[in-house]
This record gives C-alpha cells, structure tokens and sequence, in this order.
C-alpha cells in the first residue's frame, strides 16, 4: 500500500478515537505517531521526536512556573490583580483576555503568549472564589493567540513561511500590515461572540467539573506565610520568562526550561509537587501530535487530500471559487496538520494555479495566512491551542466551540474577500 | 571566554550539585543542558535528544506495563507462588533472592523490594519461626539490587549510562540483554555467597530479635484474573521482540504501555504517575553532562590521571584500571544516589578505555554493574533504607554487605573482562 493511504486510515481512525475518546487523547495522539513509525510512514525519530520539541520543553517549564506561583502565594498576588483590573464578570473578563492575547500574539510567538497567560488566568480564577473560571477562559486564550497570529506579518512563523514562498517565486510579497484588514472583522466577531452567547453556549458545553487548585491554593497560604521572599522570587522569574519570550534570545524551550529549574533549585516548588502536577496529558498531546503531523506530511496524505479537491472542483474555475475552495481546504487541513507545514504544502500549488489564473498571489497567500491560523476546531491543530487542554476540555469540546467560532471566521473570511481584492 | 573554560565550570557545578544532592539530580542534568544551550556549546536539539530517543520511550513504555503488572497482583502472584513452596529457611531466602532479582531485572528495584517484604512477612508469621524476616530481608535487598543489573531497564543507572553510550562517539550502545550475561553471572556468584559466607554471618552478627511486621499483610491467595492475563501478554511480546530486535525497543515498549493503558490495566487517567521520571528525566539530559565532561576536556584530565596513577599510557593494564573505577565506583555508590554514580563515571569510564584503547562498553558495564553494588549502607539505595525495618543498624551493613561487596566486586572485575572483552 502506498505510504499516503496508509497515513490516510490512520488519520481516520485517529479521528474516530479522538472524538469518541474510547482511549484517553493522550494514548490516542502518541499511538498515532507510534503506527505511523509502525507502518514506516516515518522514522521512529521522527515520530517521537516531539518528545524533545521545543514546545513540550516550554510546555513544561510553564507548567512547573504556573505550579510555582500557586505554591509561594505569588499567584494569589497576580490574580488580585488582573482581577482588579478585568473585573470579575466571566464574560468580559474573557473578552478581555481573548483580546489581550490577540493583540500580544500579532507581534509575539503564539505559544509564548498562551504559555504566560495561562498561569496567571488560573490565578485570576483561584482568587475570584468561583465567579471567574478556568474553562471559560482557557479555550479563548487559545483561540485569541490563533487569531492574533494573522494580525500581522510577524504574527506567527506560517506567515513568515508564506512570504518565503512568495519571495522564492520571485512575486510581490506582503508588507507589514497587509493581513490586519482581513483579521479585524474576525476579531470583532469573536469578542462580541464571548460577550453575548459566548458565556452560555461554554457554560452548556464545558459541563466537566472545572479543573480546581483549591488544593494547592490552601497549601499555599501555608507557603506564603512562612516566606515572602520565595513570592516575590517567583514573579521575578516569571516576568524575566516574559522578557525571555519577547527578546528571543534563546529558544522558548530553553527559557522555559530555565525558568522551571530555577523554581526549583530555590525550593519554590518542590521537585515531587512537580512530578505529580505536571500536565501530562497535554504534555504527550503535544509530542504525539507533532509526530502525527509529521507524518502527514511526510507521507504525501496531505498533498493527496488537496490534489483531490482541486480535481474535484476542475480547472476552469473562477478567482473566487479558487480562493474559496483553498481557503476550505486550509482551514480542513490546518485542523489537523501543522500550520507551518499546510502553508508549506498549500503555498506554491495555490502560487502555480494562480499564475495560470491570472490571479495575484499575494492575495492567495495572504487568504492561507488567515485560513491556516483558524486551526482551533481541534486542540490538535496548533500547539496554542493545544496547551490549554490543561483546562480540563476534552476533544469534543474544541469541535463545539471552536467549531462553531471556526465555521464562522471562515465564512467571515470568505465574505471579505470581494472587498479586500480584485476578484476580476 | 572559551567553550571549554565554561564547559568546565558548568561540568564542575554540576560534579558538585550530583555528589551532594542539594538540588534533585534530574535538575541538576536538566540544569546542565540548558546551561549548554544558552552558551551556545550545544544546540536545543543536542542538548534534549535523549528525550526522544528510543530510551526514553524504552522506559516510559516498561514503566508504564511494569506499573500494571504491580496494580493487578501479577508480581504479587509470581512471588508467592515461587517461595511459598519452600518451608526452611536456606531454601527459602535463596528463592527469595533469586525470584526478587528475576522481577527487578524487569520491574522497579523499590517496588519489588517493597512487595516482597510483605510476602516475606507473611510467610515468616505462619512459619513458626523456622523463617526469620532479618535473614531473608537482607537476601531479598541482593536480589533485588543485583537483578536490576541484569536488562537494560532493570535499574535508574542502566538507562542513564546508555545515554551516555549513545551520545558518545566510538562506542555501541547495549541491546536490551547486552548487560544479561553478566548480571546472570554475578547474580549466580551471589547465590552460592548467600549460602555458603552470608548465611554464617547472617546468624552470628543478625544477633537481634526479629522485629515484628507492622501494617497489612498482603492477601496471600491471589485469583488470576483478566489484568494479569493482557499484562502476561503484553510481557511476552515485549521479550519475544527484545530477542529478536526485529522492531526498534522504544516502539516495542510503548506498544506495550499503550495496551495496558488501553485494556485498563492501569488507571487511564493517571497512567503516567507509574512512570520513574526522575530517572527518565536524568537519562534525557545525561547527554548535555556527559557532551560537557568531553568538552571541556575535563574527561581527559580525569582519565589521564587515572592512568597516570597506574603506570602511565603504555603500561597500565585495562584490567587494573577497570578494577580502579569499579572500586572508586563501589564506594561511591554507597554513599551517593546510584545513578548519580553512572553518570559521573561513565563519561570518565569511556575515555580512560579509548586513551588505552580497551573497549568502552566493558568499562561503561563496568560502571553500570558496581552502581548497583549498593548494599554496604542503608542510604546507599532507596530498597537498602526499606529493609532496615526488619531491624538492622549500620553496622550490620557495614559488617555483612560490605563483606559481600568486597567479594561481589572482587568477582565482577574478574569476569566482566571474560564475559565483554577487553
């Protein structure tokens, strides 16, 4: 069997599992990785190489500086507050921070932003008493660094990954603010959406007990009242981790990774505290998941899935069926693979159709750029989105929400395109 | 500054942060090669390779099944099935011993330590007294120790010595059953030890009255069920492919962690607490220690020592420096954590052979094998502090380990050579 259909049963039943979840994700997200270096799609390092990403490293460094701050009585500080300056209405407060995270990730890397703001969010919500809460926010977080990463050029590696190709092909190439316009309107949409329905519709669906550290928050008091010092010793190190992701000087893995030593070498946490709340679950979804793109990719299924869309649709197209039909199959495949790799993969066809066309393509890249970071139906689409699994959601819940707010960008998306260019 | 100068100091803080153990040993690795990478001597993806190497996946996955075989009474049903048939005492603790060392070669040297304690104490009530807790704990603290020695997985400084196997240039990593030849062996001496020195010693210096158990005795009869059925199942698999090598060990291992998962052998949402990742964690960031001893030439100082002490390059015997680590080894391992041996020594290990150009993994064996020499104090492994509840004082593991250490060890330089070659 060719190595593309294999990888194509294997995306299938990965998909069944993960929506079912008759196997917890984890199990689900490594053993697809583990059948593709199987069946030999890819190599075993290929496959496991997740392990040793640098998103797993930060992943975990955050978690052990997240776990940190309760443990000193530093989180409780922080959430005072946010709280204070958001408020403690649920709905605004997520508007809030759906927004912030946006905003921060149209300059910084996405996963840095979610993996700062996650810790001090739970803060916020351990110190609300209940009136704030993890699983109402988390997702949006996710969703607002997704967002947010088509605001501008800099806003996330695909985009960088699109003007190569643009550049490679010898076109016109996006300048700087070129893909705000095409952003906002989503944006927009999606804050009204969490300060109308928003609320309602996760309340209905999040029916899972939300994920508590009153746990930890009661022993934190124990902690913070023995040493003041350790507290503010924590948020030195959690806003020197801040600067580390905005500086870019090493890699956020390492940062992160500095950061969790630190925490514990100066006894913040205690390395057992840390063995037993480290995140796993999100930890191996993450590391399956980018083997299981991997080999997506690698395999040709990828390339397989778009090539027969393309015939289905037929040659003699016109320049909105065309941006249509690829801004479709982005946002298909964007769910599942990575998105660095879908703008790899999708860029120079959708360049190669355009010229015969007739059609610019600077706008169909910059149509990929918006419909690839729109990867948040799935918590396996992007790693953003995938850390924060830790609030508890389980698979079904992205395809609800971030579903709906998915199918509605996209659709958002679609309708802007007569206004943004010149479809003739 | 130069790369070596600060590899240096990074490998002589972390020498000193691994030997006192101020700070956990799996941060201290974890410390050193993040220290690496931001002093650009390694790359992110040097320095965290052994994340993701078929290792890693080797221990999670076995850590994973082994956690199953404990959950559903597996290893409990083995144990008492073996010594339950053996009414005196000799027998007895040489069953002991040799069913403990089997199961550790396998499963976590304190779990099986902890498990057989409360069978032996069961055992030892019904007895009447013809089988006393404080000859047996002893024997069962050998094989559990010994037999970890036996599979790559058996013990926390096998897979981290392995690491840094891989990492090295020049030197075959082992197989999974690389160390079983010569852990057989030594487990084999150890037996006849046990009845012929340990026995004797046993009961002229154990001169204390035997303490009596406290807490639950384990249910002595123990009905199969449909856990240990999958759990047997996902073992056998698991060995026939370590024999055979036809799949790569990691994705054997994992296949077997994910069965047990996904049978509910273990709990499904927690099955990962099962999984030793201080270990694992030490193992993964080995490499960035073991990158910086080479570096810095820090490795080449020691070494050349070494050897200069015993006679210089062209003279000193590979045996005679073999014999060197394993006793500087030996004598650490009792008094620090085993793994911290392993990764001290194995990078010094590894050079002091290619400067004399004897093989390495030999030497690394050699180091993986008197880690797990640690029964001469009772801090010198978790499973030796476990036992001291049948009563021991320090002196009876000074007096009767450390008799046997000198022995065990005595014959392991003898027959490491034989068995791997020189």
């Amino acid at each position: 069997m060719e190595s593309s259909t294999i990888t194509l049963i294997i995306t299938g039943v990965t998909i069944v599992c993960f929506i079912t979840e008759v196997i917890p994700i984890a199990v689900t997200a490594i053993s697809s990785a583990l059948a593709m270096a199987i069946f030999g799609v890819i190599s075993f390092g290929d496959a496991f190489s997740g392990f040793s990403h640098d998103v797993p490293m930060m992943l975990t460094g955050a978690c052990i500086l997240g776990e940190a701050l309760f443990e000193t009585g530093a989180a409780e500080k922080l959430g005072e507050i946010v709280v204070r300056i958001a408020g403690k209405n649920q709905k605004i407060f997520t508007a809030v921070m759906f927004l912030l995270s946006a905003v921060m990730s149209s300059l910084l890397s996405n996963t840095a932003v979610v993996a700062a703001m996650l810790p001090i969010i739970s803060a916020a919500a351990a110190t609300s008493k209940g009136k704030l809460t993890k699983k109402n926010t988390f997702m949006a977080v996710g969703i607002g660094a997704n967002l947010g990463g088509s605001l501008t050029l800099a806003g996330s590696s695909t985009n960088m990954i699109g003007q190569g190709i643009l550049a490679e092909a010898g076109v016109e190439t996006m300048s700087f603010f070129d893909l705000t316009m095409g952003s906002i309107p989503r944006l927009i949409f999606c804050t009204l959406f969490y300060l109308t329905v928003g609320e309602a519709l996760q309340n209905k669906v999040f029916s899972f007990v939300e994920v508590s550290e009153t746990t930890v928050a009661s022993q934190s008091e124990t902690a913070s009242s023995k040493s003041n010092g350790r507290m503010w010793l924590s948020i030195i190190i959690l806003v020197g981790t801040i600067v580390g992701f905005a500086t870019e000087t090493w890699t956020f893995g390492t940062v992160a990774m500095v950061a969790g030593v630190l925490c514990i070498i100066t006894k913040c946490i205690s390395i057992k505290a840390v063995y037993q709340r480290m995140d796993w679950t999100t930890i191996w979804v993450v590391a399956g998941s980018l083997g299981f793109a991997c080999g997506l990719d690698k395999s040709g299924a990828g390339k397989l899935i778009a090539d027969t869309a393309i015939k289905l649709v037929g040659s003699n197209m016109s320049n909105y069926t065309f941006l249509i039909l690829f801004s479709v199959l982005s946002v298909l495949l964007a769910n599942f693979m990575s998105s660095t790799a879908t703008m790899a993969m999708l860029a120079p066809i959708g360049i190669f159709m355009a010229r015969g066309l007739g059609f610019d393509p600077k706008a169909l890249v910059m149509a990929l750029v918006w419909c690839i970071n729109l990867a948040f139906a799935t918590p396996v689409g992007t790693p953003p989105i995938t850390m924060t699994l830790s609030g508890g959601y389980s698979f079904k819940d992205y395809v609800k929400v971030g579903g709906i707010l998915v199918v509605c960008c996209t659709v958002i998306t679609i309708l802007s395109y007569p206004l943004l260019f010149d479809l003739k | 500054m130069e790369q070596s100068t600060v590899a240096l100091i990074i490998v002589g803080v972390a020498l000193v942060s691994f030997a006192t153990e101020i700070i956990p040993l799996s941060i201290t690795a974890v410390g050193a090669c993040v220290a690496m990478v931001m002093t650009n001597i390694l790359t992110f993806t040097e320095a965290f390779s052994g994340l993701s190497s078929p290792t890693m996946m080797l221990g999670i996955g076995m850590g994973i099944m082994a956690n199953g075989m404990m959950d559903c009474g597996l290893a409990n049903k083995v144990g008492i099935f073996i010594i339950s048939k053996f009414k005196t005492e000799r027998p007895f603790m040489t069953v002991v011993f040799l069913t403990s060392a089997f199961l550790s070669a396998f499963l976590s040297n304190f779990a099986v330590t902890a498990t057989f304690m409360g069978l032996i104490s069961a055992i030892a009530i019904k007895s009447e007294g013809r089988i006393t807790r404080k000859n047996c704990f002893f024997a069962l603290l050998l094989g559990s120790v010994l037999g970890g020695s036996c599979t790559l997985v058996g013990s926390t400084p096998n897979i981290s010595v392995q690491a840094i196997m891989e990492a090295t240039p020049g030197v075959t990593p082992m197989t999974f059953f690389t160390l079983a030849p010569g852990g057989v062996i030594i487990v084999l001496f150890t037996a006849i030890l046990l009845n012929t020195v340990y026995y004797p010693l046993a009961k002229r210096f154990f001169a204390f009255e035997d303490v009596p158990y406290e807490g639950n005795l384990p249910e002595m009869d123990i009905p199969w069920n449909r856990d240990m059925t999958i759990s047997c199942i996902s073992m056998a698999w698991c060995i026939i492919n370590f024999v055979g090598g036809w799949i790569n060990i990691g994705i054997t291992a994992i296949v077997a962690g994910m069965i047990t998962v996904i049978f509910k052998v273990v709990d499904r949402k927690t099955f990962w607490k099962g999984v030793e990742w201080e270990a694992l964690i030490i193992m993964g960031a080995a490499i960035g220690f073991a990158n910086g001893v080479n570096i810095s030439g820090a490795g080449k100082i020691i070494s050349d020592f070494i050897i200069n002490l015993f006679g210089g390059i062209d003279t000193a015997s590979p045996v005679i420096l073999l014999t060197a680590i394993m006793v500087a080894g030996t004598i650490l391992t009792n008094i620090m954590s085993n793994t911290a041996v392993g990764v001290m020594l194995a990078p010094i290990a590894i050079m002091t052979a290619q400067s004399v150009g004897a093989k390495p993994e030999t030497f690394a064996i050699g180091v993986i094998m008197c880690a797990g020499f640690s029964f001469a104090t009772p801090i010198a492994t978790a499973s030796a502090t476990l036992i001291m509840s049948a009563g021991y004082k320090f002196r009876h593991y000074l007096i009767v380990g450390g008799t046997l250490t000198v022995l065990i060890m005595i014959f392991s330089c003898i027959v490491l050579p034989l068995v791997y070659g020189l």
